[in-house]
């Protein structure tokens, strides 16, 4: 289109203005145009485009998408939710509905359609004080990921119903501006959505995404299942919020979404008052017992167990509140809670984040502000917090353990016609304080100190039958592999009998045969198991002794790095004690302090590093890159020492334990810098890796050369010898402090790893070379 | 001035030494001061600057090896090594070893050629230690000054005695052991005529350049 002048604009703009029926495509279309003919200002215009991207990239999954769509729905304090998602008979659609408080057209038009607007981010409650789970205002966009058509219905009590359209395919086009792609307002007369506790809802939103772009299996099912639980409240009595996920995929959950989460706490506690008599009957039930206990524990007892500190004066003798039952749940927040089930620790740890606290639910409502995170003192009624962090005891101390709050999801049921002195506040949300409010609270916290006492008595079980679990030490484990191996050997011993007996009816043999292929095979892999296992510990152990050595000797510039600290530091002092005061020279001993704490510091970091566990997993490494990364670690101590260390040579990767690597580099650099010590002069210490082909095999070699005196011709068939070391073997001026493991170390390890070492005198450096080659694998 | 020594390749950890040092020496009272010295490679050098820089007492470290010295490069001794070549000259000389680290046996074996050992720690991180060494450090610095003096004086008292003429074998001998004991250049003794001879000669020509400078004053 060729480009039409301002006038041009200007006068069609005003044509199309005076117009009857008003064409806004058009009038947009030519202001837009128009204003970029501003010669004083211009404005950033969006590529259609980024929206979609934006998307996809904040979204990991299809499922994560939808999930958000029913965080926005829980945000809308909706308490039921309906997920549908149907991908067959040509009528593939996904279908979100909830009673929440909808949209007015208002924040449609301005809020919705406002990309990255998110209220949630001005206030991070809903009015029903939840929590809001979404926050980044990208839910909408998100569902773009879900399908390409998205139609949204919503009614709110003040505007009735109204929808938009919108094709997210339109977006996806090149060159186009956000500002190009109309989005349709719709008009609909009805909306479906679920009914609240059996009433007609009404307000609510709708929305519909058919074109599916993925294709939904049983496992994405599952698992949007078990994300959705989640976000669903714990106790099956509480219709707080409910989501019914229907679906063609999977009969097993097309139903009401029920939270699992409970089966991967640690131990449950049910306290029941039936509102007569002094005796509350206790249940718990913990993990690892299959039987549950049930007691009765008088209200005296419990007002015995109270902490000294809590309030006591307006507690009566007798209970007097009414029928009362507490439900807890008790969980730990780490692997071993999910440890054997199908749940997952994130999944765990986000369901006790919108969940944990203490609820107080009368006629199966939550009473607010009762383990509500709207407000300080709501939320954690009970004190659990401030009575935790008085006392962090950690469970091994018994007695004095105390549980965490975020650890914790409990639930108080009362009613309003049986608990009628449990009354609303007037003057604020929540109960009065009155007396039966205070007895409430009494065995709430009695409850607590109960859960708590068995938590402690179980601990220590617990961890017995931890440690039983792992005593499993390779020499039991060679018993055990023995003895079956004794079983094949006789199974075989009677075969044999019977072939030289004449006796050749071969389905005679085939049953101990049999057995014994069966046999073997557990064997195998048992040996398997445990030789990788031996291994494994091996590198540990050769990685721990490397370090150890390397210590002995390196760690002689952290000493000094640490004496520097010492008397800077009491130098410092005593140059601000003396009269006059010597702030400069106070100054310059703090300086050598703190560049020789940075040195301890670094020391620190590259011990810690040396047996890291993803050190011993076996994975493609890139040799050089691996070695410069220890001589960087180890650059301090080679510089304070005046050596020079090089590395050059060819970049390629090898599959390895990056950790053996490191303990035949850290070995040789150990022996390097000693040996480099006993010459002044300029010391250097050369590392030169290169591919090198031996017999037809891949491989590739490393070097470590230095300027030190070379080894003596008298030690050059002993010095991979375990124990042997210059030291022991008292040459005159040699200052070692070797314990003679190191080359045997390097040895070991290069012959696990099927290489070969050697060593010489490096022509140039004139000191003593050692030459690691080691298959090279892909 | 006398001077304490600190011959050090770590001039970080010999410069917080010698503040610590002259700290101490102020609160004793004495009026050493305190230098340092990164190693010489020529091992020869020492003996000089021993002399030349009026000091009466060394600390040595035993890693000196570890960083550069003057030239750029370190040196390939230890304080260990060090103290067996100055011995050979500075037989009574009141050296030091201080060290950092706990485990250099070969240091211990050469205990015995040094005044005192001790780990740098005492002295610059604990009060209670280097309140104990250093009045000793001073001593042992002011014994050698005073040591020298005396046999100073003695050797001044026997040249005396030789030149006018008391001479014995005795004094001769004695003279010769403090000598090399106080590392001077030897001279003989024995041809006191010729000496006599060319002190008049110098007397004789005071006495005309007397004269001369008497003629000059009086045709002015």
């Amino acid at each position: 289109m060729a480009k039409r002048s301002g006038d041009e604009l200007i006068s069609q703009l005003k044509t199309e203005l005076s117009n009857d029926i008003t064409n806004y495509r058009s009038i947009l279309k030519l202001s837009a145009e128009l204003s970029k003919l501003d010669p004083k200002y211009q404005r950033f215009s969006i590529d259609a485009k980024t929206l979609i991207h934006l998307g996809r990239d904040s979204i990991k999954d299809h499922t994560t998408a939808l999930i958000e769509l029913v965080k926005n729905s829980y945000d809308a304090d909706s308490n039921k939710v309906e997920v549908e998602i149907f991908t067959k008979d040509d009528r593939d659609i996904i279908r979100i509905a909830d009673n929440g408080f909808g949209m007015t057209k208002d924040q449609l038009l301005n809020s919705w359609l406002r990309i990255g607007f998110s209220n949630k981010r001005a206030s991070k409650l809903s009015e029903l004080g939840r929590r809001r789970t979404g926050e980044k205002g990208i839910g909408r966009i998100s569902t773009d990921r879900l399908g390409a058509n998205l139609e949204l219905i919503t009614k709110s009590k003040e505007d009735g119903i109204i929808g938009l359209k919108v094709n997210w395919d339109d977006f996806d086009v090149d060159g186009k501006d956000v500002f190009d792609i109309d989005i349709e307002l719709t008009y609909p007369s009805s909306i479906k959505i679920p009914d609240s506790l059996g009433q007609k809802s009404f307000s609510g939103t709708e929305i519909k995404i058919t074109n599916l772009r993925q294709s939904w299996a049983l496992k994405n099912i599952e698992n949007l299942y078990y994300e959705l639980s989640a976000l669903t409240p714990p106790f099956n009595e509480v219709q707080d919020f409910e989501i019914i996920l229907n679906n063609d995929v999977s009969d097993i959950y097309s139903k009401k979404v029920e939270s699992d989460f409970l089966k991967a706490s640690e131990i449950e506690l049910t306290a029941v008052y039936d509102g007569t008599g002094a005796e509350i009957l206790y249940t718990i039930k913990d993990k690892y017992s299959d039987k549950e206990t049930t007691q009765f524990i008088k209200w005296q007892q419990i007002l015995g167990m109270l902490p000294k500190r809590m309030d006591k004066s307006e507690i009566s003798e007798d209970l007097t509140l009414g029928p009362v039952t507490i439900s807890f749940s008790f969980f730990l927040r780490d692997a071993s809670a999910v440890l054997g089930s199908d749940l997952k620790l994130a999944d765990l740890r986000a369901f006790l984040d919108n969940n944990a606290g203490l609820k107080i639910y009368r006629d199966n409502f939550a009473v607010k502000p009762y383990g509500f995170p709207s407000s300080q003192f709501g939320y954690d009624w009970m004190e659990l917090g401030d009575r935790k962090a008085r006392n962090p005891a950690g469970i091994g101390r018994g007695d004095e353990y105390m549980l965490n709050p975020n650890q914790l999801i409990g639930a108080v049921f009362i009613s309003r016609d049986s608990n009628p002195k449990l009354i609303d506040s007037a003057a604020r949300e929540g109960l009065v304080e009155s007396e039966e409010f205070s007895e409430l609270k009494a065995l709430v916290m009695g409850s607590i100190l109960i859960l708590e006492a068995h938590r402690a008595k179980i601990y220590p079980l617990i961890q017995k039958k931890k440690k039983e679990k792992q005593a499993h030490s390779a020499h039991k484990e060679s018993i055990r592999i023995q003895e079956k191996l004794g079983i094949v050997k006789d199974d075989l011993n009677a075969i044999r009998k019977e072939i030289e007996d004449g006796n050749i009816n071969t389905l005679t043999f085939l049953e101990p045969l049999a057995s014994s292929i069966e046999t073997v095979d557990t064997i195998k892999e048992e040996v398997d198991v445990t030789i990788n296992d031996l291994l494994s510990w091996q590198r540990v152990l050769s990685g721990l002794a490397t370090m150890g050595i390397s210590s002995a000797v390196f760690g002689h510039e952290t000493e000094s790095s640490i004496s520097q600290i010492k008397g800077s530091i009491n130098a410092a002092r005593l140059e601000l004690l003396a009269i006059p005061t010597n702030l400069e020279s106070a100054m310059e001993e703090l300086q050598k302090a703190l560049k020789s704490s940075r040195k301890v510091a670094a020391w620190g970091a590259y011990a810690l590093t040396r047996v890291q566990r993803e050190k011993r997993i076996k994975r493609k490494t890139q040799v050089i890159k691996t070695i410069k990364g220890v001589i960087k670690e180890l650059k301090p101590v080679f510089d304070s020492s005046t050596i020079q260390v090089n590395v050059i040579g060819e970049k390629f990767y090898t599959t390895t334990y990056p950790m053996d690597i490191e303990s035949i580099l850290v070995n040789l650099l150990t022996n390097a810098y000693t040996a480099s010590l006993l010459k002044g002069g300029i010391r250097k210490i050369n590392i030169d890796v290169q591919k090198e082909k031996r017999d037809k095999q891949d491989g590739f070699y490393f070097t470590v050369s230095d300027t030190g005196p070379g080894i003596a011709k008298e030690f050059e068939h002993m010095i991979f010898e375990p124990l042997f070391s210059t030291k022991t073997a008292r040459s005159s001026d040699s200052k070692s402090i070797g314990t003679g493991l190191g080359l045997t170390i390097v040895r070991s390890i290069t012959e696990e790893l099927n290489g070969e070492v050697s060593f010489g005198t490096d022509s140039v450096l004139k000191g003593a070379f050692f030459k690691i080659w080691l298959p090279k694998i892909d | 001035m006398p001077q304490i020594a600190i011959i050090d390749d770590n001039v970080d950890l010999s410069g917080t030494l010698k503040k610590t040092i002259l700290h101490y020496l102020k609160k004793f009272g004495s009026d050493f001061t305190v230098i340092t010295q990164q190693p010489f490679h020529d091992i020869g050098l020492y003996f000089d600057y021993v002399k030349d820089n009026e000091i009466c007492l060394l600390i040595l470290d035993e890693r000196l090896n570890d960083k550069p010295s003057l030239d750029g490069v370190p040196v390939d001794y230890l304080g260990n090594q060090l103290v067996l070549e100055l011995r050979k000259q500075l037989k009574d000389f009141p050296i030091i070893m201080i060290t950092t680290f706990a485990d250099e046996d070969e240091l211990l074996e050469k205990e015995s050629e040094f005044e005192y050992m001790l780990k740098r720690d005492d002295i610059t991180d604990d009060e209670n230690v280097a309140n104990l060494y250093i009045p000793r450090i001073i001593r042992a610095g002011q014994r050698y000054l005073d040591s020298n003096n005396k046999e100073l004086t003695e050797y001044n008292e026997l040249t005396k005695k030789i030149a006018a003429g008391e001479i014995s074998k005795e004094s001769i001998d004695r003279l010769e052991a403090l000598q090399v004991k106080l590392e001077l250049p030897i001279i003989g003794y024995d041809d006191r005529a010729t000496w006599l001879d060319q002190y008049e000669t110098h007397l004789n020509e005071l006495e005309k350049l007397k004269l001369k400078v008497e003629r000059m004053l009086k045709d002015s």
